[in-house]
């Protein structure tokens, strides 16, 4: 009969968390290298990471002497989202000034273009989009298009409505991209910090001989894992709150739903990806392989985790991928802590398939560690 | 020899400190051709420090050192090329074969390997490794690595040969067969400097350098060490049963500096200037002959690092006795190994009692470690069973584990943690606590930080002697505690000549203080006994060039020039090979590829499709109706229709709705009455501002498409703008994505890949090995880029094809203008990699900083997925010096608007010159030493 001190001592747990502990952070330059570069990079991809159009070149080849030209132009001119409206005189140039990469959009005003409106018809105007640049082409269409519109309004006042459809954004009225793509990055930037710590961690040892000395001595594999898992669980802890405070009081995004539930969904997210971090490790033979392991595994979960594109607009099959990876359901509920008050209900539907991730890679990880005697 | 002969190496006061560590204290010496140098020391005595200065891969403080004419450190590419030196670690590439390691150092010397296949016979005969020459050199026995090394050292035919502790985990055979041939180099001239913390081997020596805390404590023959000695060695003989407790009072007299039991007797060591009177009482007093005998250079040795340790072990005395169930500690019935077809152990059966030391002996490659693993549940045996006391380890608990102490045979502390923090480590998984703890700590002693990987396996935890620590290390061990031994030095049987006896592990009991008793037994597995043969040549050898007696030996042709192409393309041939046996990078260059490309095909399209919206239909009219019916009927959106608002809102909050569309109870009349009311009031999910902008745009589109094909009359507008998207007519995200992930790929192969292996060499002490040859840091650098750059450029190609056939991307430029741009782009992450790894030799900061360096900014700020413009002044400016910003824009040109030279010559100049100037730092940052 086996006793439950035989699998978990605390002395032997505490040593080797301590050693796990100073292996990554006694170096002062690793200590730097954990914790500086997710802050600095969230701050820079904060302003990086947007979808929004601005301060986009505009090139324009006016063939058209006419007020309503001018008046398009001038429009053009004050938009917020254009940084600078160039005038070129041949559509050749107007050509090439897309084939650069500079310009996003070329207009092309024909002759009779003033003309046209004056007589109470629609006046055409073609727009070469950058097509290379498909996202801020199609917004800038959209852009564009309202400016349009604004000089149809300036034309035939008090004919029905402007604009058929009244929009109103819940949670972000002014669609802050920022507001967005922050609550993510918290995310995002834990869960890679996370995972590289735990699969370089058994490879390491393997790599460098220690693994076997550590596997005679009296600890059990189920302390192993948990020693390892500890580290990185506060490391990965540490930074999502060390983010999430950043985003709050540097960045100012409201945050409306409950912090103790959002410290309790990162605790069990950082700790799914512990799990997978293991699994990873627990199969490498080298670091190297732990590595590559982990961006094999971490660039394609980030993919289809929702963060670029809604889930539900993949394919069925990678819809249920989804569903596996711990950031997808982290996604939900970081966001809707932040900005949508999300009611526990909705956060529990979210926390028990992170649950679930964790028990089943740290279980996984459990028996590739101790399948290792071959 | 002449007496004007110049020396093969030159010491003038040379001095080197660590930080605090003064390893090395104003030593002054000179090693002569044709001579065997020993370098003896105990741990830590500074041996290696001095090696390293020898072949130039430290830099001392203070002093000149010359090799063979040569300053160490002015002319260092010199030494390089004259010296042969053999790293005290492992320093060869375990997943190379052991011919692919041998080539790979031969051509590392500007040899022909072609030309040298008498040579590489004579070392692989002599070194008995001919039948291993096809395996890799990871899975040679610890012994047989060390002979590699040697072979890989002795390639260079060099004028000095320096060998760091070259006899560790070699069996004696092999030793016999080292010192046979070291002798043959010296009759030909050769300077050999061997280093060692064994005593008999440095008695064989022609000169010793005994090296102590720094400093030379002599210099001169192995004889005029012992001579110091005369008369003051004396042996106790017919002590009796008591020869321990004799021992011990022996040790503890004033007079006596240094003893130890042999057989019956105890013998003894008077310090300098003490007479023999106290040692006569003594021998009177428990009735023993007091024999005068001749001094071993060991007490010599002993004596003048001023004396052993004292007659009762601290350690022993607070360690508690050991107490077990039985009188077996340790049992082996029948164990039996078989890796495949090779059986690396085969019915080994021994009993080990209580209170005894036993030692498992063998050659190397004979089973040892294969046994020491199944002993501890390492490894299952393929047949028999393993006991330690009485418990098989397979399937012990903690508490069982922790009354076995192990030590590995490969160094296995923690390198990140000090000496204190490793036992304190050691102590809590042995489940010690508290003041114990700290008392056990308080006694131990270990030598990290030293380095010195050797010295008998005990199973107590954490112990290495060095010489010094040698004879007390028995009181230890023998305090009625059971243990194994796996002596190192003691020859029982000769490999190779015993039928079938590669799975042959040899077991012999012995005690460890009585070299010559007759306790020694060996068992065979066929019941028989070894007979020990042997078979090396005997005619004389010419390993090595002579040096010219005119003293600067000259050096070969070819090992002084800095580029040679050779050398470089031998490099490059074991990078390509270690690149091709790991499976992970086959995973990163080509599998990840795919997967990337894929989900960029089809799950991070930004063409949102089918958004998930609700439609709150409060209207019961017509064209409310109809309305409704249009949205159902948009290939855009997938409808939820709903009669509450409430139930929509909660939908959004819980993330299954994206949106949705209120048709308001008066939308008649609004519709009727042209009020410039809007018609339909839209919510969207503002906490993802893409999509919100998609479905408030694809909402518009419908009721205006629905106003303008319903009839009813809908305004002419005025403007009406008519896009066309260039490049990219269909506007499929993916076509601009696409080319932006062969970016992502050829970042993480250029500068993550390279970073790490890179990091690796340092890590496994493979560099230090690759530096000792000629090679220079240029061919080195060079040498493992290349492959990369293949590697990269190979998966360019992958992904570009599976682009263009499988993902339906066109490829308007020229194969030409993608292959010069990826070429190109390789400049920078190869580059990048590089400044890297000269900034870190640990694998996990190399993958920490190429992450965060490398890989997310070419994520993030190249243009690939998010827009350049959008971004804020100073994130603009950063964007300028990531490399991948302008790949992206030219990747995205070549494939969608094709070969647009004003946009690609201006990317192509910007990724060179980052490139060099990456190349430049990382150069400027790259020593060719070890400094740490």
């Amino acid at each position: 009969m086996l006793r439950w001190s035989d699998h978990l001592s605390w002395t032997r747990l505490r040593a080797q968390i301590v050693k796990e502990l100073l292996s990554i952070l006694r170096d002062p330059r690793s200590r730097l290298v954990v914790f500086a570069p997710p802050l600095l990079q969230l701050m820079i991809f904060t302003f990086a990471a947007t979808l929004e159009v601005r301060n986009v070149e505009v090139a324009v080849h006016n063939q058209d002497t006419g007020r309503w030209s001018q008046e398009f132009i001038e429009r053009l001119r004050n938009a917020s989202f254009i940084a600078s409206v160039r005038g070129v005189d041949s559509s050749v140039a107007l050509r090439e000034s897309i084939g650069r990469g500079r310009t996003i959009a070329a207009i092309e005003i024909p002759v009779d273009f003033s003309r046209t409106i004056a007589a109470g018809r629609t006046g055409r105007v073609q727009v070469l989009v950058d097509g290379r640049r498909s996202n801020a082409g199609q917004i800038t269409v959209g852009y564009l298009s309202s400016i349009a519109a604004g000089i149809g309004a300036g034309i035939a006042p008090g004919e029905g409505p402007v604009v058929p459809v009244a929009v109103r954004n819940w949670f972000n009225p002014n669609l802050v991209y920022r507001w967005f793509i922050v609550p993510g990055l918290t995310g995002i930037l834990a869960f890679f910090s996370a995972l590289l710590i735990t699969s370089l961690s058994i490879a390491r040892e393997r790599e460098l001989g220690t693994f076997d000395q550590l596997l005679v001595s009296p600890t059990s594999t189920p302390e192993i894992l948990i020693a390892k898992s500890v580290p990185a669980l506060a490391i990965g802890t540490t930074l999502g709150l060390l983010m999430i405070a950043v985003a709050i009081w540097v960045f100012r995004i409201p945050f409306t739903g409950s912090i103790g539930l959002l410290v309790l969904s990162l605790v069990l997210f950082i700790l799914s990806v512990v799990g997978i971090g293991l699994m990873i490790s627990a199969i490498s033979a080298t670091q190297q392989q732990a590595i590559l392991g982990a961006f094999t595994v971490g660039i394609p979960s980030v993919l289809i985790s929702g963060f670029a594109t809604p889930v539900e607009n993949m394919p069925v099959f990678l819809q249920w991928l989804a569903q596996t990876i711990p950031f997808t359901h982290f996604l939900v509920i970081v966001e809707g802590c932040f900005l949508k008050a999300m009611p526990p209900s909705d956060i529990l539907a979210r926390l028990w398939p992170l649950a679930a991730i964790a028990m089943g890679s740290l279980l996984t990880a459990t028996v590739f560690v101790g399948r290792r005697l071959r | 020899m002449l007496p004007e002969m110049p020396a093969a190496v030159v010491i003038e006061g040379v001095d080197k400190r660590f930080g605090d560590v003064h390893a090395l204290r104003a030593l002054s010496a000179r090693i002569h051709y044709g001579r065997l140098t020993g370098l003896v020391g105990p741990d830590g005595a500074g041996k290696t420090t001095l090696m390293r200065i020898l072949t130039g891969l430290l830099v001392p403080d203070a002093g000149r050192a010359t090799v063979a004419g040569h300053d160490v450190v002015r002319d260092n590419d010199a030494i390089h090329a004259m010296t042969g030196y053999m790293p005290q670690r492992f320093g060869l590439y375990e997943d190379l074969s052991v011919m692919e390691n041998m080539r790979l150092y031969a051509r590392l010397r500007g040899m022909d390997t072609e030309a040298h296949t008498g040579l590489f016979a004579e070392l692989l005969e002599f070194t008995r490794l001919a039948p291993f020459t096809r395996r890799l050199a990871g899975r040679l026995s610890g012994g047989m690595k060390q002979k590699l090394g040697l072979a890989c050292a002795l390639m260079a035919r060099p004028a000095v040969l320096l060998l760091d502790e070259p006899s560790v985990g070699v069996d004696p055979v092999s030793r016999q067969d080292l010192w046979r041939m070291v002798q043959a180099l010296t009759d030909d001239g050769m300077a050999v400097v061997w280093s060692t913390a064994y005593l008999d081997e440095a008695e064989r020596c022609d000169d010793v350098l005994l090296l102590n805390d720094g400093q030379f404590a002599f210099d001169g023959s192995p004889e005029a060490l012992t001579g110091r000695l005369r008369g003051r060695s004396f042996r106790l003989e017919d002590v009796g049963d008591e020869r321990r407790a004799v021992l011990a009072r022996a040790l503890d007299l004033d007079s006596v500096g240094d003893g130890v039991i042999q057989g019956t007797s105890v013998r003894v060591v008077l310090r300098s200037g003490a007479d023999d009177g106290q040692i006569r009482v003594l021998a009177d007093q428990v009735g023993a002959r007091l024999v005068p005998v001749p001094p071993r250079f060991e007490d010599a040795f002993i004596d003048l690092l001023g004396g052993g340790p004292g007659g009762t072990s601290a350690l022993a005395e607070r360690l508690a006795p050991v107490e077990l169930g039985s009188d077996i500690a340790v049992s082996c019935r029948n164990l039996t190994r078989r890796f495949g077809d090779f059986v690396a152990a085969e019915d080994v059966s021994f009993e080990v009692h209580k209170g005894e030391i036993f030692g498992l002996l063998g050659p190397n490659g004979a089973g040892k470690s294969t046994t020491f693993k199944m002993l501890c549940g390492l490894l299952v045996p393929s047949h028999g069973e393993a006991h330690v006391v009485g418990l098989d380890l397979r399937r012990a608990t903690g508490a069982a584990k922790s009354r076995l102490g192990y030590m590995a045979q490969k160094f296995s502390l923690y390198g990140l943690l000090s000496v204190r923090q490793n036992l304190e480590f050691a102590a809590g998984v042995y489940g010690l606590a508290g003041s114990e703890r700290r008392a056990r700590i308080d006694e131990r002693r270990t030598d990290l930080g030293r380095r010195s990987d050797h010295a008998a396996r005990v199973l107590v935890p954490h112990q290495r002697p060095g010489p010094q620590g040698r004879d007390g290390d028995g009181h230890h061990a023998l305090h009625g505690r059971s243990g194994v031994l796996r002596p190192r030095r003691h020859a029982v049987s000769r490999q190779g000549h015993c039928p079938g006896h590669a799975g042959c592990a040899q077991a012999a009991r012995r005690e460890r203080c009585a070299p010559r008793s007759d306790h020694g037994r060996r068992v065979h597995p066929s019941g028989g006994v070894c007979r020990p043969g042997r078979s090396w040549p005997r005619r004389g050898r010419r390993m090595s060039d002579s040096p010219g007696p005119n003293g600067a030996a000259t050096v070969p042709a070819g090992g002084m020039r800095r580029f040679d192409a050779r050398r470089l393309l031998a490099l490059v041939r074991k990078e390509s090979l270690q690149a091709i046996r790991d499976p992970s990078t086959l995973l990163i260059a080509f599998v990840l590829p795919l997967l990337l490309l894929f989900l960029f095909a089809y799950a991070v399209s930004l063409d949102v499709r089918r958004i998930r919206i609700g439609v709150v239909l409060e209207s019961p009219g017509a064209s409310a109706q109809a309305l409704a019916a249009a949205f159902a009927g948009s290939r855009y959106l997938d409808v939820t229709f709903a009669q509450d608002r409430r139930d929509v809102g909660d939908q959004l909050v819980s993330g299954k709705l994206r949106g949705f569309v209120v048709i308001p109870q008066d939308f008649e009349q609004r519709l009727a009455r042209r009020s410039g009311l809007p018609l339909v009031q839209v919510i969207t999910d503002g906490s993802q501002p893409n999509t919100a902008n998609f479905v408030a745009n694809y909402a518009l589109g419908v009721v205006q498409t629905w106003r303008a094909g319903g009839g009813a009359d809908a305004p002419l507008p005025a403007v009406a703008l008519e896009p066309r998207y260039w490049f990219n007519a269909e506007l499929e995200s993916r076509r601009a994505l696409v080319p932006g992930a062969i970016a992502i790929v050829m970042t993480i192969i250029g500068t993550m890949l390279t970073a790490l292996v890179v990091a690796r060499e340092w890590e496994r002490g493979t560099m230090e090995a690759v530096l000792s040859t000629p090679a220079s840091v240029a061919e080195i650098l060079v040498g493992k880029l290349l492959p990369y750059f293949v590697l990269g450029m190979l998966s360019t190609i992958g992904a570009a094809a599976l682009a263009v056939f499988v993902f339906d991307v066109p490829l308007r430029g020229s194969l030409l203008a993608l292959l010069t741009l990826s070429a190109v782009f390789m400049v920078p992450a190869l580059g990048q990699g590089l400044l890297i790894s000269s900034l870190t030799r640990s694998q996990f900061l190399a993958s920490q900083l190429a992450l965060f360096s490398g890989f997310l900014p070419a994520f993030m700020l190249s243009g690939f997925l998010f827009e350049i413009d959008a971004m804020p002044a100073p994130i603009r400016a950063v964007t300028w010096l990531i490399p991948a910003r302008y790949f992206v824009s030219s990747l995205k040109t070549v494939f969608l608007a094709g070969d647009l030279w004003s946009v690609l010559v201006p990317n192509l100049l910007a990724m060179a010159a980052i490139g060099m100037s990456f190349f430049l730092i990382a150069k400027r940052s790259t020593r060719k030493n070890v400094e740490p």
